[in-house]
């Protein structure tokens, strides 16, 4: 008993996915107050934690996300990369080659959103891109935790609700027990 | 007949098209022999982070080696797969559930970009909620132990139920593939992909020989080892394995400093290729020690603009059929192991396989059109499974299938094997590239 409450609270400290890399470096600048949670603080736990994911918001310490129900959300411009994440990474301090990379991997995890799992080829296809695309933003930075920041940062605003997260665990299933390369190469604007 | 008919359309798990270009000249139609680092990554690991990982190998490896490539391949492996493991999906219930105690309108249980934060123990955002709502801090903190006691009971699942053969199948295949192409092979595992590069390993050796694969353990959470290791003292998961006792596991061999970066101290990138810490350079120097213990198989095999690879499960001789596209339609087995654009360079008649076809480097030589791949139970192989595994030389897998191999047929079967895949190959007259597809 002993030795598992102290393997949690050991855990309560770390990270479990392995291939993480710790937080995010990225610090937008922000003009805005960040005391608005503090000063709804007490009027109720649902408006403390809402007031408080607000003002995470306007420092930009959290991007505004589409939050609809459809796994594809709003892409208005159907150029495969959905709005809001186009706006958020337009709104890093990266370089346009960066950005580009940010955007090649956006493209390919919505990709791996809307394919059969069942169907292997695409399956394939899918994890080719992404992989493409990790390969192109581990060239794009100097530093690889930066890069791999990155690279989770645009995981995570991508795969924001349930509904996305259920159609990606679905492709990660589909995908285990394959092989998967690098492509030579940068791997930058890899179809 | 009807049976076997329908036992072999239930075996075939997939079916499609997936495509890869290259240049058409032949120096590009193929890769010269080289390396292969293979990379067999972490527990909870997405394809994303996955692709992520590897790709920060390489740019700590480099891309050659005395003179020849090193490519770079993910063995992929992720949690959940199995009943009876714990899926991403249980796990964001307990999230949805801890959240309720947070926020009671439910709004922070639906956000995904928080739990993805949650599960890899990234609390820069909920730390910067706990400031501005101190409260908040201890039931964040029990978020984090609830989702943890999640993985680690999926991890400690994943222990004691290792994977079966029937995971490893495509894996394996694709290792005696590159074998087959006198690949030498660097296995690198992280965390939980120990577990299947040891497999792996044990797999390849005899067939490869032991002076042609060597491994790499990074945070192993493996009983046993293959290679040298590195396991940092700070490293909380494998700690946390340690004082649980749900497996013995190596001593931590390197010091390394707390980083706000990767609080777990176990994370691929964020600590064991960090640049500001010393693991990186360790890891550098495993790599290379260990891809200098490598030398050229003994195998003879060929790699081919692309191939195929006949893997089975047991004994008995199954045969690889192909056949070429017009006008030839030359149809290549072990009674005419020499097409007019490819060759079957491996005809295994005891047990396992492997068999292979490799198409030619040579574009005067590679034929445009429909490849059709086929396979017959020649003797003693009823019952069994077969794997059969397209790839082109620069893109990877193209395509696997899983088939029952059907009743045993002799000869009678070399004339009508069962139809498997097929393979496109086509010259865009333009550009002059050749693409691949499989279907």
């Amino acid at each position: 008993m002993k030795k598992k409450m102290l393997f949690s609270a050991s855990l309560a400290l770390l990270l479990s996915a392995c291939g993480g890399s710790g937080s995010n470096a990225n610090e937008p600048s922000s003009n805005s107050s960040s005391d608005t949670a503090v000063s709804s603080r007490s009027s109720s736990s649902v408006a403390t934690i809402q007031s408080a994911l607000l003002a995470a918001q306007s420092k930009g310490d959290l991007p505004i996300l589409d939050k609809s129900e459809s796994v594809n959300g709003v892409d208005s411009n159907n150029d495969g990369i959905r709005d809001d994440i186009k706006t958020y990474i337009d709104s890093l301090p990266d370089t346009p080659a960066q950005k580009k990379s940010l955007v090649q991997l956006s493209k390919a995890l919505q990709y791996s959103l809307t394919i059969d799992p069942t169907d292997k080829v695409s399956v394939v296809l899918a994890a080719n891109k992404i992989f493409a695309a990790s390969s192109c933003i581990q060239f794009s930075y100097s530093s690889p935790s930066f890069a791999s920041n990155r690279n989770q940062g645009i995981e995570k605003y991508l795969i924001n609700t349930k509904v996305r997260l259920n159609a990606y665990s679905k492709f990660n299933v589909a995908a285990s027990g394959g092989s998967y390369v690098l492509p030579e190469g940068d791997g930058c604007d890899a179809e | 007949m009807l049976n076997k008919f329908k036992k072999v359309t239930l075996f075939v798990l997939s079916m499609g098209l997936v495509n890869s270009s290259i240049a058409a000249t032949s120096n590009d139609l193929c890769l010269a022999e080289g390396y292969t680092v293979g990379f067999f990554n972490g527990v909870w690991n997405t394809v994303a982070q996955a692709g992520d990982g590897l790709a920060a190998l390489r740019v700590l490896n480099g891309t050659s080696y005395n003179g020849e490539p090193i490519q770079y391949e993910n063995f992929y492996n992720t949690t959940g797969t199995s009943v009876g493991q714990t899926s991403l999906q249980d796990l964001a219930e307990t999230f949805e559930q801890r959240a309720l105690e947070i926020d009671n309108s439910g709004e922070l249980g639906k956000r995904m970009d928080i739990f993805w934060d949650v599960i890899s123990g990234d609390k820069t955002l909920t730390e910067k909620l706990s400031a501005a709502v101190p409260s908040y801090a201890a039931l964040f903190d029990a978020m984090y132990s609830s989702i943890n006691t999640k993985v680690v009971a999926g991890w400690s699942y994943l222990l004691s139920n290792p994977p079966t053969e029937e995971n490893y199948a495509q894996h394996n295949t694709r290792l005696d593939a590159l074998a087959v192409q006198r690949q030498k092979l660097l296995l690198v595992a992280h965390s939980q992909g120990n577990l299947f590069m040891n497999h792996g390993f044990d797999f390849i050796k005899p067939k490869i020989g032991a002076t042609s694969v060597a491994a790499v353990h990074i945070a192993p959470a493996s009983p046993t080892l293959r290679g040298d290791y590195i396991l940092a003292d700070i490293d909380l998961v494998i700690n946390g394995l340690r004082v649980q006792g749900v497996n013995s596991v190596p001593a931590s061999n390197i010091v390394l400093p707390l980083s706000i970066d990767d609080v777990s101290g176990h994370t691929l990138v964020g600590t064991y290729l960090d640049p500001n810490r010393a693991a990186r350079a360790t890891v550098a120097q495993l790599l290379a020690f260990a891809i200098k213990t490598l030398n050229s198989p003994s195998s003879t095999g060929t790699t081919g603009a692309f191939n195929i690879t006949l893997t089975w499960d047991g004994a008995g001789d199954v045969d690889l059929h192909v056949t070429e596209p017009s006008p030839s339609f030359a149809h290549v087995f072990y009674a005419n192991d020499t097409g007019i654009a490819g060759v079957l360079d491996y005809d295994n008649t005891t047990s396992f396989g492997p068999e292979h076809y490799y198409a030619s480097c040579d574009s005067t030589k590679l034929v445009e059109g429909v490849y059709k791949v086929g396979i017959n139970n020649y003797v003693r192989a009823t019952g069994r499974i077969a794997t059969v595994q397209a790839a082109s030389a620069h893109g990877g897998i193209l395509l696997t299938k899983t088939l029952g191999v059907g009743v045993e047929r002799g000869q009678f079967g070399d004339n009508s094997p069962i139809p498997v895949m097929e393979i496109t190959v086509q010259k865009n007259a333009a550009t002059g590239r050749y693409s691949f597809s499989a279907k």
